[in-house]
């Protein structure tokens, strides 16, 4: 869990990705890929010498937080919420102010007559629109099982660090959308810069009903109904490689609401990492469900080929001929 | 402080009938006070620019509509319903003038009717009229007499006030000061640079529909596909009924966050620097129930790095709003510093936010 471990107190409130952003950055370039951004913030590795088929391999960068809205006090600030949240189960959290110049300064949330505000101690300054991230945290309950805020994607950057390419047919784009939690603003912006043959977006969602070392497919939410070509074939390799595979419905909305519809449309499907026993802020999460999904993502990117890709766009073949 | 906006003009772009989808006659005013022909795009954005084609392309967005209702029905009995065109809360209509624009230009005048308050009970008293109660008198008693006037289904509906100074010299009312105070800066701008030229290529994107989902915005990024855009928009003013930290008069709002927008911080950073160094008075605009077209410009494409900015205003949305000149010029002060101060290495460096403000 060393990448977790590594990014889980970096601030990442939407809008406001660089810190992590950079720490991905030197991760991938270490790993041969060439780094870049779209206009907007997002992230995208690609490997060098890739294929010419793309596959873009996405979750989000950001996280619901806070921001600055006015100074009451010298240690008293109005905050506003940055993306979808019930803001109750914030209040008397820890949290970091990130100003200007991306000081941190350590603050608590706390709500008086319905306006939420951070108090804090400090000379640094503080202006309206400095991002307010709460205070993150991870922890290993036993070699299968760790505890993880819940409120980010972060632990899904430990899956995508854990992918190791060795097809010479693809080049994988490595994503991490800016804006997502705030309406997938970051999709848009990335998938037209990587125009991808084909999209697998990771996700994170409560599971009912859960079963241990599964393969979680997400069927169709409220903005994307997977590729139905692209769900035949990851059937039939959870099949051929022995993994139980679950199909989960959601009437949340992910970045591949955007993603599939963009341009001439991209083959998209959704794979989720279970989180079990969803806690409010934090949940459980399984190791085992971590490490069946790295290996089925590798699997599936080393096995793709030309035609396997041909037959999920409908016989329209790639998007970038080599 | 040297007056760059024209008064004038500003009442003018107030004064003629815009309601999403039916700009025209904005267009005509621009195109008069601009002496140039505007290129419309195929959703009707009309699209001035200046400069050198080769530089770098800024795309200055303010929108033309205004909110406002088209004729829905024309009733048996000749009085007339509505459809609204953007948001209008039914609790500033009743007993309101309207104008009523017939196909070929006429304005008929219109009363909206208000129920007799003395047969109202106590429980109705305390209600906005939902709007299939909502009807216009315009003074006939059926509906062939309202057909005869020019009248149909589908015409534009707005408010009856004419723009004029309020009270004072630098206070502003009119019925459609969101967003033609913008563009009576935007305008200013481009007539500015087009007489001293620019190494910019620098466009006036006057945005149709911008009330109704900021439509407009979508074709102007796709057809302009520019290096950097200012929006330049309103944002809601302090008044004894809401809470707003924005106040009239004490300068032009830097938008950090709406509802569809985040500021990029390194433009936040780069803009604040910039009104520092250059006296601009300036106010933090955090909004979030509403957006503007920066909402769908910044996320077109690849992304478009979009400034937005906006001027405060009070009473938005009504048959009369109120802006204070000296907001109008800081918002023309402002997009002037960054015309003149940015390139696109300064801009690449803003984004990634490594710019460091070196005071000459």
């Amino acid at each position: 869990m060393k990448i977790l471990e590594e990014i889980i107190h970096l601030p990442n409130v939407s809008g406001d990705e660089i810190e992590l952003k950079n720490y991905l950055k030197k991760h991938w370039e270490a790993l041969n890929y060439e780094v870049n951004s779209d206009r907007l913030g997002s992230f995208i590795a690609s490997k060098k010498e890739g294929g010419t088929i793309r596959v873009m391999l996405s979750t989000n960068i950001d996280d619901v937080g806070f921001m600055i809205s006015e100074r009451v006090s010298e240690d008293l600030y109005k905050i506003i919420p940055v993306g979808p949240m019930n803001s109750e189960l914030y209040m008397g959290k820890f949290a970091h102010i990130i100003n200007r110049t991306h000081h941190s300064i350590p603050c608590i949330i706390i709500k008086r007559e319905e306006i939420l505000y951070v108090a804090t101690q400090t000379r640094e300054p503080i202006l309206p629109g400095d991002r307010v991230a709460v205070t993150e945290d991870t922890q290993i309950i036993s070699n299968d099982w760790i505890l993880v805020s819940n409120t980010s994607r972060k632990i899904l950057w430990e899956i995508i660090s854990k992918i190791e390419v060795d097809n010479s047919s693809i080049t994988p784009y490595i994503v991490g959308v800016a804006q997502s939690v705030v309406g997938q603003r970051g999709s848009i912006t990335s998938v037209n810069t990587v125009e991808p043959d084909i999209a697998l977006l990771l996700d994170v969602a409560p599971i009912k009903n859960y079963k241990e070392n599964s393969l979680y497919v997400r069927v169709m939410d409220k903005g994307m109904i997977s590729n139905t070509a692209l769900l035949k074939q990851v059937e039939e390799l959870a099949d051929k490689m022995e993994i139980n595979m679950e199909y989960e419905y959601s009437t949340t909305i992910n970045d591949g609401s955007l993603v599939h519809k963009s341009g001439s449309g991209t083959p998209s499907i959704t794979l989720i990492l279970p989180f079990i026993q969803d806690a409010g802020l934090n949940a459980i999460v399984s190791k085992k469900d971590m490490n069946t999904l790295v290996k089925f993502i590798n699997t599936f990117l080393n096995s793709l080929d030309e035609d396997k890709v041909k037959d999920i766009n409908y016989g329209e073949g790639l998007k970038h001929e080599g | 402080m040297k007056d760059n906006i024209s008064i004038e003009a500003l009442f003018k772009l107030s004064n003629v009938i815009g309601v999403g989808g039916c700009e025209d006659k904005v267009v005509e005013v621009l195109n008069q006070e601009l002496h140039m022909l505007a290129k419309r795009d195929r959703l009707g954005n009309a699209l001035y620019s200046v400069g050198e084609k080769t530089g770098m392309h800024i795309v200055m967005a303010m929108h033309m509509d205004e909110v406002g209702y088209r004729i829905k029905e024309i009733t048996d009995s000749g009085f007339v319903t509505l459809h609204s065109v953007g948001n209008i809360w039914n609790h500033n209509l009743l007993n309101q003038e309207l104008w009523l624009e017939t196909q070929n230009g006429d304005r008929i005048l219109g009363l909206v009717v208000t129920p007799p308050s003395h047969s109202l009970t106590m429980d109705e008293k305390k209600q906005v009229l939902s709007q299939d109660k909502i009807f216009v008198d315009v003074g006939m008693d059926s509906r062939d007499e309202v057909l005869g006037l020019g009248l149909r289904i589908g015409d534009s509906v707005v408010f009856n006030t004419r723009a004029c100074m309020f009270n004072s010299e630098d206070r502003i009312m009119g019925k459609a000061m969101d967003d033609r105070c913008s563009l009576a800066v935007g305008m200013e701008i481009i007539r500015n640079y087009k007489q001293k030229g620019t190494n910019h290529y620098l466009t006036l994107a006057a945005s149709v529909q911008e009330e109704v989902g900021l439509r407009g915005a979508r074709t102007i990024a796709h057809v302009c596909e520019p290096d950097l855009a200012i929006v330049l928009d309103t944002t809601i003013s302090k008044t004894p009924l809401n809470s707003s930290p924005i106040h009239l008069g004490s300068g032009v709002v830097i938008s950090v966050i709406d509802s569809m927008t985040i500021m990029n911080k390194g433009l936040l950073i780069y803009l604040e620097e910039l009104c520092k160094k250059h006296n601009i008075k300036f106010q933090y605009g955090l909004f979030t129930d509403g957006g503007t077209d920066a909402g769908n410009i910044h996320k077109s494409g690849t992304g478009i790095p979009t400034i937005n900015i906006s001027i405060p205003v009070r009473y938005m949305h009504t048959h009369a709003s109120i802006v204070d000149r000296k907001d109008l010029e800081q918002a023309y002060k402002l997009i002037e510093c960054i015309i003149e101060d940015i390139d696109y290495n300064k801009l690449e460096q803003v984004l990634a936010q490594n710019y460091i403000y070196e005071e000459e």
